[in-house]
């Protein structure tokens, strides 16, 4: 028996031993800036797409215009959305990395550029994409102000009804958070939920209330340097925003931690419940006789001295700085920001999107002519929680707003502890 | 153990055939490659602190440490012992318990088998939704409350931290009593029946006969059904993720959720990383105190 | 149904077919048969009510689904589902690609671990329990830790993004469950039947082909059947290894189906229904197999 555990104890020893040796050679460096060389290498360049629905994000048709441009071809390649997220480090890291790939704005594509992942595209913007308004400019730049992204869309978000059922209610839209909160009473007190949300498979869903009461009550720039890291979560100016939110948390469904997002969808078609705060994406999510019935009102303004901000996603593309075909691929960025592309790819978001290039001129239908005038006329624009503050920061804001659905009033507790959380999650990534 | 005395019979004095050895060689071999070989890169990036794409910093054992302090954590190390009691006790008793019933061939018993069988095959990216729908507000669950007169039990079972992790092992249920159903009908097929005939001609009770010459016998399969429930139980994630992604707040987080956010949402590769050594030491302790008692046991008998 | 289980019961109680003691007991056990199956029935209904939410599900349109929630009771039937899962989700392509991985992978994990647990079980090699228990402890390994080492290791060999990278992984992290399961069953073979093959003038790889390979194949069987379910479901190794679409398993063309914001779930539940076909067909068939534990029963 002695004997044997000796020899565990050897055997344990050795591989501790080599572990630690091998800790020094695994590969986990950043590949460093590699300068993308001056010809192409032949073959097509590979486009690399999250959009796996049934329309595929208009893709294909964007690709098949391209190429039938005979300027050079490019094949789609569709990942399921979940793994793309969960993949793309390793497509840019590989050794042969596919040339370019759809992705958004924001610090999940900062992220890469910092670490020279992505191609530098600056001369695309220069020749191609001068019309472009600075505010998407401003957002494609890495921190050496080179531009690393091409915008193609960005949508809105907004507080959803059905108006029919608005109608029905006999009430109208409200524009201050006192007429909102008149508004949900009123709803309520006539057997409707006032407010649906799926927390349940969705958590991330509680963010926007969070972006949108803390632009609404701290501005912009607080916001944007709270997810930058530059405030801390348990700072007063935080818990105001939780306040705010405790004020209309009897309007929400009261089992909204456990519903999940397509139950929650069914409930505002079905008249169970009136209002929802989901992006322009909503319209796909609700049958087709219930798109027409839909509208949205902008997120109730709380304190008039503060400068409206709006959330205004941008989805685009970025390319890989380790393609071995940098001309074609800026060719086809190229072609993706220009009026033609652009007009291929709103054709296939329906009403839910708006055209990043300016000069983009096709009929809006009504809720997207309301967006577009709604972003407009705000004077700053922000992406969305994880867009802003990195994918790394999103499952602490989760577990923070769902637990302050349940536990209101452990506001400070919830706070401090999502503080910690954030820090850690800078601090190990 | 090279040392046991050589019983009578046994000729096998002589070392074996060197193609024996060969037999043994090649698969160890290749798993030593495609399993062992990335392990311990695995376990060398826990003491890293890396996004997966930027440089990574050595930092020694800081994950390690680190980790006695989180909460959520702790948490999931709870939430993961209920785990192995509930999910894996239930579906060893449960998948007994069916597999007798099944064992036999009668008429009928193949469909039942595999009514039983058939969540494993099923994708959970539905089975997820399936279960979800059972257990959300006047869902199924609540509609069969109302059904049978318990309105006023009816609750938000994935949404309220007390009952979110219950309601997972029930759907994680559904899927492992068959699987574990059909390996105690293997190891059951494998029992000699004459021996269970006689002690019923000696007037066994089925109970008695049951307990005194079944299960016995079920030792070698005990022992792989044991170890497959323990893996299972530290393994189980996708359907964790996919129902409540370890929400809400990590009221179900499980050691294997809870690397994985840590390693695809946060990206903390190597505090991900130092979680799944902690994950693999507990499965090694269990499983290897739980063997090396077996193997005891039967070097006595 | 009952009344041919009474004619068996019948036939081989022939003898003392009059005796009243004998009736009774003959009573009792159809009795005993009605409470079997109306037991059984019971507990495969309760299994099954979940299985026919899906199927449910996936004759309903995304309208009627999106308006009344999953768990309505449906108020539309449509096909339509299952062609656009089949052809936008290319399943078909999918399911050669599942294919591809799944049959050599089965295969070679069973024969490759049968042959070790066949060294480890009949023959007295030094360390055998210790490299057993090594090699179980390869499959306690949570997976997730591994995924980032082997997609550098793929790539390094230049095997990333092809389905023999899938085989390979997939063979690797399976072997220590097999052999551990198979040693179980390998040793409960007597030792007799082996000797005798030696007798007659068979190597170790004759004997292990000829005599103790048959003597498995209840264990082979029950493993051949959950080792094709498993890998046919995998998508963690398949999403990990695979970043080009024309090579995505069925696991993952059903994924792709489900949108960034908004899904279909009732293609979603036809696409799963395609998708659990062949790993109910093999159950099935190998369910038969089982019976074939009745021949190991013969032996003793």
């Amino acid at each position: 028996m002695t004997h044997r555990s000796h020899r565990g104890l050897t055997a344990l020893a050795i591989a501790a031993a080599l572990t630690t040796i091998l800790a020094g050679c695994v590969a986990t460096g950043g590949s460093g800036a590699v300068a993308p060389p001056k010809k192409d290498a032949p073959g097509a360049a590979i486009l690399q797409s999250r959009f796996s629905d049934e329309l595929k994000g208009g893709m294909p048709e964007l690709i098949a215009a391209f190429n039938a441009k005979g300027k050079g071809k490019v094949t789609l390649n569709t990942i399921p959305t979940e793994t793309y997220r969960q993949q793309l480090p390793t497509f840019l890291t590989a050794k042969n990395p596919p040339d370019t790939y759809t992705w958004f704005a924001g610090e999940a594509t900062r992220a890469f550029a910092n670490q020279n992942l992505l191609l530098n595209i600056s001369d695309v913007w220069d020749k191609n994409m001068t019309k472009f308004p600075s505010a998407l400019k401003a957002l494609s730049k890495n921190d050496k102000g080179q531009e690393v992204f091409v915008p193609t869309n960005y949508y809105w978000w907004g507080m959803y009804y059905r108006k029919s059922e608005f109608a029905k209610l006999g009430v109208t839209p409200p524009k201050t958070w006192d007429e909102f909160i008149t508004l949900s009473k009123t709803i309520k007190s006539k057997g409707v939920t006032p407010i649906s949300i799926g927390l349940s498979d969705n958590p991330w869903l509680a963010s926007a209330w969070f972006d949108y009461l803390d632009v609404r009550i701290n501005g912009g720039k607080f916001h944007l340097d709270l997810l930058a890291g530059k405030h801390q979560f348990d700072d007063p100016k935080v818990k105001l925003v939780f306040e705010k939110l405790k004020e209309v948390l009897p309007y929400f469904s009261k089992s909204a931690l456990g519903v999940s997002y397509n139950q929650s969808m069914s409930d505002l078609a079905q008249g169970k419940a009136a209002m929802y705060l989901c992006g322009a994406f909503i319209s796909g999510a609700v049958p087709k006789d219930v798109k027409g019935d839909l509208g949205f009102f902008q997120f109730p303004i709380i304190d008039p001295s503060v400068p409206v901000v709006e959330e205004a996603p941008a989805d685009g593309f970025i390319a890989s700085a380790g393609t071995t075909r940098p001309n074609l691929t800026k060719r086809f960025l190229a072609f993706a920001a220009s009026t033609e592309g652009q007009e291929i790819l709103m054709k296939a978001q329906g009403d839910a999107a708006l055209a990043a290039n300016p000069d983009v001129h096709i009929t809006l239908g009504p809720l997207a002519q309301q967006g577009k005038e709604m972003l407009e006329s705000a004077a700053q624009v922000t992406q969305f929680f994880n867009r802003d503050a990195g994918d790394a920061l999103q499952p602490t804001a989760d577990a923070a707003l769902t637990q302050f659905f349940s536990q209101p009033q452990n506001v400070d507790a919830i706070l401090a502890t999502w503080q910690k959380a954030a820090a850690k999650a800078r601090a190990g990534s | 153990m090279t040392s046991v005395p050589l019983t009578t019979r046994r000729r096998r004095v002589t070392f074996p055939p060197p193609v024996v050895f060969a037999l043994v060689l090649v698969p160890f071999l290749i798993e030593a490659i495609g399993v062992f070989w990335p392990a311990v890169q695995g376990i060398s990036l826990s003491f890293l602190h890396w996004n997966g794409f930027g440089p990574a910093t050595t930092v020694g054992f800081d994950n390690y440490t680190s980790l006695a302090t989180d909460d959520v954590f702790i948490g999931a190390l709870k939430n993961t012992a209920i785990w192995i009691v509930l999910f894996g006790g239930i579906s060893f008793i449960a998948g007994l318990g069916v597999a007798v019933l099944f064992q036999a061939e009668r008429r009928g018993v193949g469909i039942y088998r595999t009514a039983l069988f058939l969540p494993i095959v099923f994708s959970l990216v539905v089975t997820s939704l399936i279960w979800s729908a059972f257990f959300q507000p006047n869902g199924v669950l609540d509609a069969i409350l109302d059904g049978v007169g318990l309105s006023s039990w009816k609750h938000v079972w994935l949404g309220d931290p007390s009952t979110a992790l219950y309601a997972v092992i029930v759907a994680a249920l559904w899927r492992e009593i068959g699987y574990v159903m059909v390996l105690f009908i293997a190891g059951l097929k494998a029992i000699d029946p004459s021996v269970t005939e006689a002690a019923k001609m000696d007037g066994a009770s089925a109970w008695q006969r049951f307990w005194l010459v079944t299960f016995p016998q079920l030792r070698n399969v005990n022992l792989v059904i044991v170890s497959v429930l323990v893996i299972d139980s530290l393994r189980s994630f996708d359907i964790v993720y996919a129902m409540t992604a370890g929400g809400p707040f990590h009221s179900t987080e499980l050691l294997s959720t809870y690397m994985f956010s840590e390693a695809f949402q946060t990206r903390a590769l190597g505090y991900a990383s130092a979680i799944a050594v902690v994950i693999f030491v507990l499965a090694i302790a269990v499983i290897i105190s739980y063997l090396v008692r077996a193997i005891s046991d039967e070097k006595e008998s | 149904m009952t009344a041919t289980t009474q004619t068996r019961i019948g036939a081989t109680a022939r003898p003392e077919r009059l005796s009243p003691p004998r009736r009774r007991k003959s009573r009792r056990r159809s009795f005993a048969t009605v409470a079997f199956h109306t037991s059984s029935s019971l507990i495969s209904l309760v299994w099954f009510a979940p299985i026919l939410l899906v199927l449910v599900t996936s004759f309903r349109t995304f309208d009627d689904v999106s308006r009344n929630g999953i768990a309505s009771a449906p108020s539309t039937f449509t096909l339509q589902t299952y062609f656009d899962a089949w052809v936008h989700g290319e399943l078909f392509r999918a399911l050669v690609n599942s294919m591809i991985v799944t049959v050599p992978t089965v295969v070679l994990t069973l024969l490759l671990s049968a042959a070790a647990a066949f060294g480890l079980s009949r023959y007295r090699i030094p360390f055998r329990r210790t490299i057993l228990l090594v090699m179980l402890a390869g499959n306690l390994l949570p997976v997730q830790m591994i995924l980032i080492p082997i997609t550098r290791i793929a790539q390094q060999l230049n095997i990333f993004d092809t389905l023999g990278a899938v085989i390979a992984v997939q063979t690797a992290f399976g072997l220590g469950f097999y052999t551990f399961v198979l040693y179980g069953f390998m040793r409960t073979i007597p030792v007799e039947l082996q000797d005798a093959a030696s007798l007659d003038g068979a190597g170790p790889v004759r004997t292990f082909l000829q005599v103790i390979l048959p003597l498995t194949r209840p264990a082979l069987a029950a493993l051949g059947a959950l080792s094709f379910t498993w890998i046919f479901n995998d998508l963690l190794w398949s999403i990990t290894l695979i970043n080009t679409d024309s090579r995505l398993p069925m696991t993952a063309a059903v994924l792709s189906l489900k949108g960034q914001y908004v899904s279909s779930w009732s293609v979603i539940a036809a696409a799963t229904v395609i998708a659990a076909i062949p790993s109910v067909i093999v159950f099935l068939f190998f369910q038969k197999s089982f019976i074939g534990g009745l021949a190991l029963g013969s032996v003793k």
